[in-house]
């Protein structure tokens, strides 16, 4: 039988994946992607522990999660878009326009 | 169920490792939608049906389908040689494990999280959907509407952010 603690640990691994890519990667598309499997990570221990507890209140949760997880993606890439039809490169370390 | 749940698992993991470490963004979407899809697979194990065909919706196809059409409509197939500081990318890369680690060990100290050994007997497969709606059009309405909100703003900001400058 998978216990709680196994779906913990997977939680946290695929958490800890989405940290060092955002830490590593440069391109700004590849860094969102990084953000979305970090809010799945989340998801999958909010759908565990709402199947081990027996409510289903953590799964509604996923389902915001999923809604803010969309909006966010949308917004993210208009942006990069945009500064894309600015500056021409979507490099993080090129993206300095705030820096004084 | 205990061997899907570490088959569906590897191929997460493999996945989102892969999504860092190939360096063409195309790629990487293409994993990132087979860690989504394995992903799915877990939600069914955990016998959340819905959120497994909502994992399978909204993310495998809405949003992987977003990033791919952004990643061919700005043509940066691959990313250029590094300028950074390779000390620099180990460190984060080692702050990053260290945070990991963190969260793993907390989870193994959990009491509460070691208690929970086997599955609730309330709930499952059946009457998943139903069970959802009740509780989401109950006690949850006002964040549900409320999120509606939250993607028309999200829909109005990316035209208004993507469109032409006069």
């Amino acid at each position: 039988m998978v216990a709680m603690v196994d779906y913990a640990i997977l939680s946290a691994v695929l958490f800890t994946i989405g940290i060092v890519g955002i830490l590593i990667r440069r391109n700004i598309i590849t860094i969102l992607m990084c953000i979305e499997l970090i809010l799945n990570s989340v998801n999958l221990l909010f759908v565990a522990f709402s199947r081990f507890m027996g409510n289903v209140d953590g799964q509604i949760f996923v389902f915001f999660i999923f809604a803010v997880a969309a909006a966010e993606a949308a917004v993210g890439l208009a942006l990069v878009v945009a500064y894309f039809k600015l500056r021409e490169t979507i490099e993080v370390d090129e993206i300095k326009l705030l820096k004084g | 169920m205990q061997l899907a749940f570490w088959i569906l698992s590897f191929i997460a993991v493999f996945a989102a490792v892969m999504v860092i470490l190939s360096d063409r963004p195309i790629v990487s979407g293409l994993y990132l939608l087979l860690s989504f899809t394995a992903i799915a697979g877990i939600y069914l194990t955990l016998a959340a049906p819905f959120i497994a065909a909502m994992q399978l919706v909204v993310y495998a196809g809405a949003i992987i389908v977003l990033f791919l059409f952004v990643l061919m409509l700005l043509n940066q197939h691959r990313e250029e040689p590094s300028r950074r500081n390779r000390f620099v990318t180990f460190v984060s890369v080692v702050g990053g494990i260290i945070i990991g680690v963190f969260i793993y060990l907390s989870f193994l100290k959990s009491k509460i999280l070691l208690s929970y050994t086997k599955m609730s007997a309330v709930g499952g497969m059946k009457n998943n959907v139903e069970t959802i709606a009740d509780v989401m059009f109950g006690k949850y309405f006002v964040p549900f509407e409320l999120i509606s909100i939250l993607l028309l703003a999200a829909m109005v900001a990316a035209v208004f952010l993507s469109k032409k400058r006069v």
